[in-house]
Formats: structure tokens, C-alpha cells, sequence
């Protein structure tokens, strides 16, 4: 567990870039090419599966099919808008509520649990904190379990409740902003105290401010793993109005539509639009969080 | 862990309970009040719910009945008298062993080349981390169209090239590879990006000084960068080994619940298919699987920490 909180350090070392500048010999050209042959392979499906969901199912099936639509258009995401048995627009609005009431919990306890662990000490201190790093261990599928018949029996069962508030804290997140929080220096907090702030005055403006950009990374990796989320809605949603996005698409094939590719990859192309349009405009922030906390979202 | 903490504490105490200095009662009131809830729900359903797997393995539990007995090793002995356990056993680990070295042997290569291509690195970058962002259902229904016998562009591909086809998904033999590619080829990006900050944290001055040695880039490689990327590495190896040992969506989504005969039934789809998937779910067999997940985890964790011990610093 020293390892978890020993991860920081290297990633958050801003020495120069290691080995020789990039230069214009063969050598690093070749590498270049490899290194773009491979994000080629790495891009091809998602673009197969956007040029596809383009296609008509009879383009599809042809016995010689080619890689780009004859004719693009947007029948397939046309079909399952207007699809009465399959409310996605119902799925989109419950992965919003879902990820966006997530995200906010996990930013706001998050911040003050770090902040509190990183500042202040207080008796079981070390105890609590040792609690948040082991769990970090445990694979979900171990509480499952449990967590559905705690969910039972406090009646959020099936409701968009059950999604939230197991959610609410984030022990990835505590442990991530008491890493940030750890490098604010102890006499901002002490100028706050002495111009006659309150404890929570301190935090909210003092504080705060001073960690928007671990924030900013925790909040797109909370929203991204939310809106992705599929075994725990799985285990605790049972009908169709309260699915996720993700819940119903799995559904989705499994059901009548299982060959219509054209319509399963329209519905995944619109799944995945809203975290890739997030992802362009977040880039940076989404390569710093992952390579700053050193964990997975 | 305590030891960590105790390092990383700060100089600067309040020493809440006992100086009677100005602030101090507000600082308890603000520690309390802000703690207080946020533990209760962590508590709540993050540590919970792992005290009650493990007691709860040793009771009846469900759903149809009052009773909640002691039964001692019974759902245990159950689980050793399961082949589908030893199966799901198996299946976890064939996944673990083809999924982490590929991965590992993808992402280490792809980073030390996109640390020194030359054009366009913010975009190549990129596109290792684009699938990152998917949805593992997403990328299972890609997956199911990808790999589909007759209309998937895998097949379509070997075609032009004449080499032979196959049914990749229907196959015992090619589907548990099929699912660790793809699964590798979705979250490649993620040690891409841990793998570049672990070079761009190795000071420049080690290289330069094997260079000025006369070290070519390969003997640089092997003797500065591989062992001082060391620590990098180990870390994560081992969350990449705890992350695979979850697997779980690919084999129910894209493998249709570990199909085909059950080759891609890894732990997560026992436990599922076990304890709530079903008309007559075995609660307290499935939370015994569980048990056995975790105690798999944690000493695969203690033995990996024991091997990735790391003494030096720079």
C-alpha cells in the first residue's frame, strides 16, 4: 500500500523530457512511422463503427461490403430515436442525472475528506485513512453482493438512488486530492486563520481555488466512469424506464436487434459521443489526471 | 501504509483536543462536521459491504427465506464441489496471463516511441487514448460486429489478404483470445499514458552521460532507462493484474455470459451468474466466490509489492 502513495512522486516530477530532443534522423523518423502505424490501428474500429453506423443494414450484409458507406445516412439513428420500446432518450437523461449528481458528490467529499487528511490531525486519523487506501484494493465484484442487499433493504432498489449514493464518496478521489492538498503550504491556512476566516471560509476560498486542476481530472474521470458504468446499474436497475445509457444499450443487442449491426453501432456511436466530445476538449486534463494519480478511472 | 502517513504529516500541528489556543474549538467543529457524513456513506457502502461478504459466506442468505443460520465452511465445501468455480478460476487466470503481458508489451514500446516521434505527438498520443474513453458496452457490441463470421471487417480484412477466416467469437480455442485483445486494445491507452510520465520523470542527465559514454540507444535502454523505469513498471503491472482479475463486461456483453462453453466464464461472471443473474440465485455460495476473489487479489497484490521493492531514489 506504500506503493499507492509513493505514485505521485515520479509522475509529478516536472524534469526535462529524458534522451535527446527530437531530431531528424532516420532513426527517429522510422519511430515515428511505427508509432503512427500503430495509432492507425488503434483508430480503425472507432472509425469502422462510425462509417457503419452510417450504412444501411443491406449495405452491411453485402457479400463484398467496403470500408466507407455507399450511401451515408442517418437512418439507423433516426430507427432508434423514434424506437417505442427502447426510450433512449429516457437511458440518455437517466446516465446524465446519473453521472452529473455522481460527479458533483464525489468533487465536494472528495476535496474536503483530502483536505482534512492532508491538514489536520485528529484522533483515528491514520486509522480512516488506512480504511480508503485498502479499499482502493478491493474488486467491485466482491461487494456486489452485499451492496444489493443494502440497497434492498433501504428501498433504493430499481430507483436512480441506488446508482447515486453508493457512489457519493470516492476513495480514489480522497486519496487523490490529499495527494494535491499535501503541497498547498501550511501558511496560507495560517494567513486565512489570522485574518479571522472560518475553518470552512479557509477551505472554500483559500484552498479550494488552489486545486482546480486535480479537480477538473477527477471530476472528467468520475463522470467518464459513471456514464460507462455497467455491472452495478445492471445489478440494481430491473426495468426500462430508470437504465443508463450503457445498461440499455447492453439490453439493446441482447434483444431482437442482436443482427442489426447498423442499429447496435448507431446506438454505440451515440453513447460514446458525449465522453468523446468531453475527451477533445479536456484532453489535457484527462492525460494529467491518469498520469498524476498514476490509477484508472 | 501507517508508516507512509506518518512521514507525509505535517510539521504544522493544531493539536485539536488539547491547546486551548483561539480557533482550535473551530477547528475540531469544522474537522467533525466535514468528516462525519462523508465517512458515514464510505463506511457505509465502501467498507460495509466487504465485512459482510465475508460473514455473510458463512450464513444462509436469501432472498426467499427468514432463516440465516450458521453453516460453517458449508458454501465453501459447495464451491470446491462446483466445477464452474474451478472453471471461473481458471478462465481468471488465463485472461490475467494473456491480458497483462500483452498489454505491457503493447504500451511500454507505444510510449517510449511516442516520446520521441518527431511530428504530431499530441495527435498520436491522442489516438492511443481515444478508446480509453469508450464504454466496455460499447466497444462489446463493436466488438460483436468486428468479429462477426460473415459482415466483420476482421474477416473482410483476412479475406482481401487470403488468409483464412474464422468464427472468433463462437470458437473455444480463438474466444478467450479474442476478449483479452480486445479488452487490451480498449485500455492500452491508460499504461501508455503512466508509462510516457514515468520517462518524461527519468532526468535527461542519465542518458546524456550513457551517450557521452558511447551507449547506443538500445544498450541506453536496457541499462539506464529499463531499470530506472522499474518502479513505473511494477506499479503498473500490478494494478493491470488487479484490473484484469475484474474482468467482467466483455465476457457478459461481448461473450453473451461466458460463452462459448462457458471459456470465458471468469470470476466476475460465476459470481453474477451465481447470485443474481438467475430464478434461484445462491447468495451465500456467490459471496463465498467472492471471498476467494478477494483473498486472491490481496496475496497476488502482498507478492507482487514483495517483488517490486524498490531501494533507491533520484
Amino acid at each position: 500500500m506504500g506503493l499507492l502513495a509513493r505514485t505521485g512522486a515520479p509522475a509529478q516530477a516536472t524534469a526535462p523530457a529524458a534522451f535527446a530532443p527530437p531530431s531528424r534522423d532516420i532513426g527517429a523518423i522510422l519511430i515515428t512511422l511505427a508509432v503512427a502505424a500503430g495509432a492507425v490501428i488503434m483508430i480503425t474500429p472507432l472509425i469502422w463503427m462510425i462509417l457503419s453506423s452510417l450504412k444501411s443494414q443491406a449495405e452491411i450484409l453485402q457479400a463484398t461490403p467496403s470500408f466507407f458507406p455507399h450511401q451515408p445516412g442517418l437512418n439507423a439513428y433516426h430507427t432508434i430515436l423514434t424506437d417505442g420500446d427502447n426510450p433512449v432518450l429516457t437511458w440518455f437523461r437517466n446516465s446524465v442525472i446519473v453521472s452529473v449528481a455522481v460527479t458533483a458528490s464525489v468533487l465536494f467529499t472528495s476535496a474536503l475528506a483530502g483536505y482534512v487528511f492532508a491538514k489536520f490531525r485528529f484522533f483515528g486519523k491514520n486509522f480512516l485513512f488506512l480504511m480508503v487506501l485498502a479499499s482502493l484494493m478491493v474488486p467491485f465484484q466482491v461487494l456486489v453482493i452485499p451492496l444489493l442487499l443494502i440497497v434492498r433493504n433501504v428501498g433504493m432498489f430499481n430507483t436512480l438512488w441506488a446508482l447515486i449514493v453508493p457512489s457519493a464518496t470516492s476513495a480514489f478521489g480522497i486519496y487523490l486530492m490529499r495527494q494535491f492538498m499535501e503541497g498547498i503550504p501550511n501558511a496560507l491556512i495560517e494567513a486565512g486563520r489570522i485574518d479571522g476566516a472560518s475553518e470552512f471560509g479557509i477551505y472554500w476560498r483559500i484552498i479550494l481555488p488552489q486545486v482546480v486542476p486535480a479537480m477538473t481530472a477527477l471530476g472528467i474521470f468520475t463522470f467518464k466512469f459513471m456514464w460507462n458504468d455497467y455491472l452495478w446499474p445492471l445489478v440494481a436497475i430491473n426495468d426500462s424506464a430508470h437504465q443508463t445509457l450503457a445498461l440499455g444499450l447492453a439490453q439493446y443487442t441482447q434483444g431482437q436487434h442482436g443482427t442489426r449491426f447498423d442499429l447496435t453501432l448507431a446506438l454505440s456511436t451515440l453513447s460514446a459521443l458525449p465522453i468523446i466530445v468531453l475527451f477533445l476538449i479536456f484532453q489535457r486534463q484527462f492525460v494529467q489526471g491518469i498520469a498524476l494519480s498514476g490509477l484508472k478511472g | 501504509m501507517v508508516s507512509t502517513d506518518r512521514t507525509a504529516r505535517p510539521r504544522w500541528r493544531p493539536r485539536l483536543n488539547r491547546d486551548r489556543a483561539p480557533g482550535a474549538r473551530g477547528r475540531v467543529v469544522f474537522v467533525g462536521a466535514s468528516l462525519t457524513p462523508i465517512m458515514v456513506v464510505f463506511i457505509a457502502f465502501s467498507v460495509l459491504p466487504v465485512l459482510a461478504v465475508i460473514v455473510f459466506s458463512f450464513f444462509r442468505y436469501s432472498f426467499l427465506t427468514n432463516d440465516h443460520s450458521f453453516r460453517g465452511l458449508s458454501y465453501y465445501r459447495q464451491l470446491g464441489a462446483d466445477p464452474l468455480f474451478w472453471n471461473a478460476l481458471k478462465r481468471t487466470g488465463e485472461f490475467v496471463i494473456i491480458a497483462v503481458p500483452l498489454n505491457i508489451l503493447i504500451s511500454l514500446p507505444a510510449a517510449l516511441g511516442l516520446q520521441r516521434a518527431v511530428r504530431f505527438p499530441g495527435l498520436l498520443r491522442g489516438a492511443y487514448f481515444l478508446p480509453t474513453v469508450m464504454s466496455a458496452v460499447a466497444v462489446s457490441l463493436l466488438g460483436i460486429a468486428l468479429f462477426d463470421p460473415s459482415t466483420g471487417l476482421l474477416n473482410q480484412v483476412l479475406n482481401t489478404l487470403h488468409l483464412p477466416t474464422g468464427h472468433w467469437l463462437t470458437d473455444v480455442s480463438t474466444a478467450p483470445v479474442v476478449v483479452a485483445v480486445l479488452s487490451v486494445w480498449q485500455d492500452l491507452g491508460y499504461n501508455v499514458i503512466i508509462f510516457l510520465a514515468g520517462l518524461q520523470a527519468i532526468p535527461g542527465d542519465f542518458a546524456e552521460a550513457a551517450r557521452i559514454d558511447g551507449a547506443g540507444p538500445f544498450a541506453t535502454f536496457w541499462h539506464i532507462t529499463l531499470p530506472l523505469l522499474k518502479r513505473t513498471a511494477s506499479f503498473t503491472i500490478i494494478l493491470t493484474v488487479i484490473n484484469y482479475m475484474q474482468a467482467f463486461t466483455y465476457q457478459w456483453v461481448m461473450m453473451v455470459q461466458g460463452a462459448p462453453d462457458d471459456s470465458t466464464a471468469v470470476m466476475g461472471v460465476y459470481i453474477f451468474k451465481t447470485g443474481i443473474g438467475t430464478e434461484s440465485p445462491l447468495l451465500s455460495q456467490a459471496m463465498a466466490a467472492a471471498v476467494v476473489l478477494l483473498a486472491v487479489v490481496l496475496v497476488i497484490t502482498l507478492v507482487q509489492l514483495r517483488f517490486a521493492r524498490v531501494e533507491w531514489d533520484y
